[in-house]
């Protein structure tokens, strides 16, 4: 009891002031011990005003991984050192890890970055032939997902090699042919694939499909090529009978022998009207010329058994748009073509058929178009225009 | 006969390469004649032999004993014979005297020179009807189906240039059992479609008179029909392929045909060996036996295919076969009334009497 006593009687000495004095001693101890440290700059530290991007880097708290070529802070460096580096690790070991990082970006559907990956451990060239397989057929996916068939079909042909039995591969290869459409290759592989799995359904279906595109692709060239040899059959007809009725035209580059694109018409208007035939006649695109008015008329199709006159008829029975005179009428015009050399001109009998004016000796079919000239007859015009040849 | 009971002592007893091939080549000559191999077939040991040797390392000896047995097995009693031999083998012992078994392993392995000789015996061994089953048993007892023909349809499996064309008789030969045919038109697996495009192969009549041969047989089970008919079988393209020849349809025809009969060029040529016709003949006809077939047949336009075939055709019974099968073909399912012709019972003295009328028409000329 005495004891307690004693305690309580010692507590109580402490004063306010008292407290007070032992806190400023403390402080001046405190002071003294900083004092006596080296003097030392803050260096390393993160400056304030880039402490997020720094924190970013910092493999604790980074939210994303680093892209390639990215600068990387020492420590994840440091920690890239330990797991990639050549001097720490076999080349199994590097191929393992980059394997384990293709991995766990393929998971992540982070295909380019996989094949990133996949691609430094290939580059190890390690011994086991096992993992070579695998990173190969493990990038053969990757370029999968990116719809990169060729480069994916190059990786599962690359697996096979490491590791021939390699049924992942050899069917994800075949699908590969499919896409790029080589029927016969994707068969084959499918083949090689159901040989060691023949009653697999995916492969069977798939064998089926390539199967049934084959043969929709090699009926469809069959088509076409026929189609291209009729096209060339009836061309060539086209050009015998033109040269057996005697026309001259005018042939392109000064050439010794008629082609096709000699009968090319060279104005837009007719462009796509070519001279054809119907049954063993000729159809011809016209062009008739009006000097005076300076206007020009189409006709599209102009059978070779067609009288000039009905055609004429057949296009001043109304009058035309510019001839606010009326002056063009069937009664009332004349005819010409422009001779061989082009010096000089000469008047079509209206009477004939398009076929017989074209056999004219002087007559020349320039642009595969036969082409006339209208004017009004006895007229000021045609007197000029006739002056000129 | 005793001198060659002399060269059957010096085939089992000398090891002298020149003694036995001179021996060997003795016999060889001998099977060139039937009088020879009846002699032959008296020598149950001097047969024996000869499986042996075909397992000899030096090839002028297996290839000399290969080409010997091939002259053999050509005569049914000599297939039956080396058969009942095959089955007597004990399975452990080498080297065997089970030839289907030795011909197999020689076929199947890849760089053997024996591979095409093999594939001839075994022809010769599975022609006879009545041997098939007993030979299927063997075959199956050290291999399967599916490696068989996995090696007859991978290009150049073969490593010495060997072709393996002379499977296809087999199959055609075996495809006469109701059990492997199961195996050919298995649904779950890829069997006949792999054979299929062998109606076409151009390098080799051997193979694509036995993969017709095989198509033929299978056309026998009508439960099949509509399954080999569907488009992802499409066994009636592979049989009017080689029919067609470079005639030319309008659109609207060719629409009709099988994709792979579509706008053929002008320089398509029909099957030249008119008995590869006339099995491609009789597998259509076997198809008509069933309505669902019939339909199929009519719906792709066979008709026009058939039609210009017998304007083309000169041989007699191609002729008759082809009028055959349109004769059914233009008939309306009504008019025919049956959904399975097979199932009609024709008497026998009628029988007789349309087959007396089929070899007329063949034999006027």
């Amino acid at each position: 009891m005495q004891r307690t006593g004693e305690v309580n009687e010692e507590k109580k000495t402490w004063t306010e002031e008292e407290r007070l004095e032992l806190a400023a001693k403390l402080d001046a101890e405190l002071d003294e011990y900083i004092n006596s440290l080296e003097k030392k700059s803050y260096t390393e530290g993160w400056p304030e005003d880039r402490w997020q991007e720094e924190m970013e880097k910092h493999p604790f708290f980074m939210k994303k991984a680093p892209e390639p070529g990215e600068e990387l802070s020492p420590l994840m460096e440091g920690l890239q050192k330990l797991k990639y580096g050549e001097d720490e690790n076999t080349p199994e070991e590097l191929a393992t890890n980059y394997k384990e990082d293709g991995n766990f970006n393929y998971k992540y559907k982070k295909y380019r970055l996989a094949i990133l990956s996949y691609t430094e451990g290939i580059r190890t060239k390690c011994k086991d032939n096992d993992l070579m397989a695998q990173l190969h057929n493990n990038r053969a996916a990757a370029h999968f997902m990116l719809q990169n068939y060729r480069s994916c079909l190059n990786d599962c042909k690359l697996a096979l090699k490491f590791k021939p039995e390699y049924p992942k591969a050899l069917s994800r290869a075949a699908t590969c042919c499919f896409h790029i459409k080589d029927y016969t290759q994707c068969i084959d592989l499918c083949e090689q694939f159901l040989n060691n799995n023949p009653n697999d359904k995916r492969i069977l279906k798939l064998r089926a499909d390539a199967v049934l595109a084959q043969k929709s692709l090699q009926r469809d060239k069959r088509k076409q090529e026929r189609t291209e040899k009729k096209l060339e059959k009836e061309e060539e007809k086209l050009l015998e009978i033109i040269l057996r009725r005697g026309i001259t035209l005018e042939l392109m580059n000064a050439k010794q022998k008629l082609e096709l694109n000699d009968l090319e018409p060279q104005l837009p208007q007719i462009a796509l009207c070519k001279v054809h035939l119907e049954g063993d006649k000729l159809v011809w695109p016209v062009m008739f010329l009006y000097p005076e008015a300076q206007q020009t008329d189409f006709v599209q199709n102009f059978h070779e058994d067609t009288l000039l006159i009905d055609q004429l008829i057949e296009m001043f029975e109304k009058p035309l748009d510019w001839d606010v005179k009326h002056r063009y009428t069937v009664n009332n015009i004349n005819i010409y073509f422009e001779g061989k050399n082009k010096c000089s001109v000469h008047t079509v009998d209206v009477q004939l058929t398009l076929g017989e004016i074209l056999r004219d000796k002087q007559f020349v079919v320039r642009g595969g178009t036969p082409a006339f000239l209208i004017l009004v007859k006895s007229s000021e015009a045609e007197e000029r225009f006739l002056a000129n040849y | 006969m005793e001198a060659l009971e002399e060269i059957s002592k010096y085939l089992k007893s000398d090891n002298r390469f020149d003694v036995i091939l001179l021996a060997l080549n003795e016999v060889l000559r001998l099977t060139a004649t039937a009088d020879g191999r009846e002699l032959l077939l008296k020598l149950p040991e001097m047969l024996k032999q000869l499986v042996v040797y075909l397992q000899d390392s030096r090839a002028s000896i297996s290839s000399c004993a290969a080409q010997t047995l091939i002259n053999i097995t050509g005569d049914e009693s000599g297939a039956s014979a080396m058969l009942i031999i095959s089955e007597s083998d004990v399975a452990i012992q080498e080297p065997s005297l089970n030839l289907i078994k030795v011909c197999l392993r020689a076929v199947m392995d890849k760089s053997s020179t024996l591979a095409d000789l093999c594939c001839m015996i075994l022809s010769n061994m599975t022609r006879p009807f009545h041997l098939v089953d007993r030979i299927i048993t063997l075959i199956e007892q050290n291999y399967s189906w599916d490696e068989i023909v996995a090696a007859f349809t991978t290009k150049q499996y073969n490593t010495t240039g060997d072709k393996l064309h002379y499977l296809g008789p087999v199959f055609s030969n075996l495809s006469q059992s109701p059990h492997v045919r199961r195996y050919l038109m298995d649904q779950d697996r890829c069997i006949i479609q792999r054979l299929l495009p062998f109606t076409e192969y151009s390098e080799s009549i051997i193979r694509r008179g036995g993969i017709v041969g095989t198509l033929k047989n299978c056309t026998f089970d009508t439960k099949n029909h509509e399954w080999l008919l569907r488009p992802e079988v499409d066994l009636l393209s592979y049989l009017l392929l080689p029919l067609a020849g470079p005639e030319e349809f309008d659109d609207e025809d060719n629409d009709k045909l099988p994709i792979n009969l579509q706008y053929l060029p002008k320089t398509k040529t029909r099957e030249s060996d008119p008995d590869i016709r006339l099995m491609l003949l009789e597998a259509l006809n076997q198809l008509c036996a069933t309505k669902v077939a019939r339909e199929i047949l009519r719906e792709k336009n066979t008709y026009i295919i058939l039609r210009e075939l017998h304007k083309w055709e000169k041989d007699k019974s191609c002729l008759l076969a082809c009028e055959n099968i349109v004769d059914i073909l233009i008939k309306t399912e009504e008019e025919i009334g049956l959904d399975n012709l097979k199932e009609v019972k024709v008497p026998s003295e009628y029988t007789e009497k349309f087959r007396k009328i089929d070899e007329d028409f063949i034999s006027n000329t």
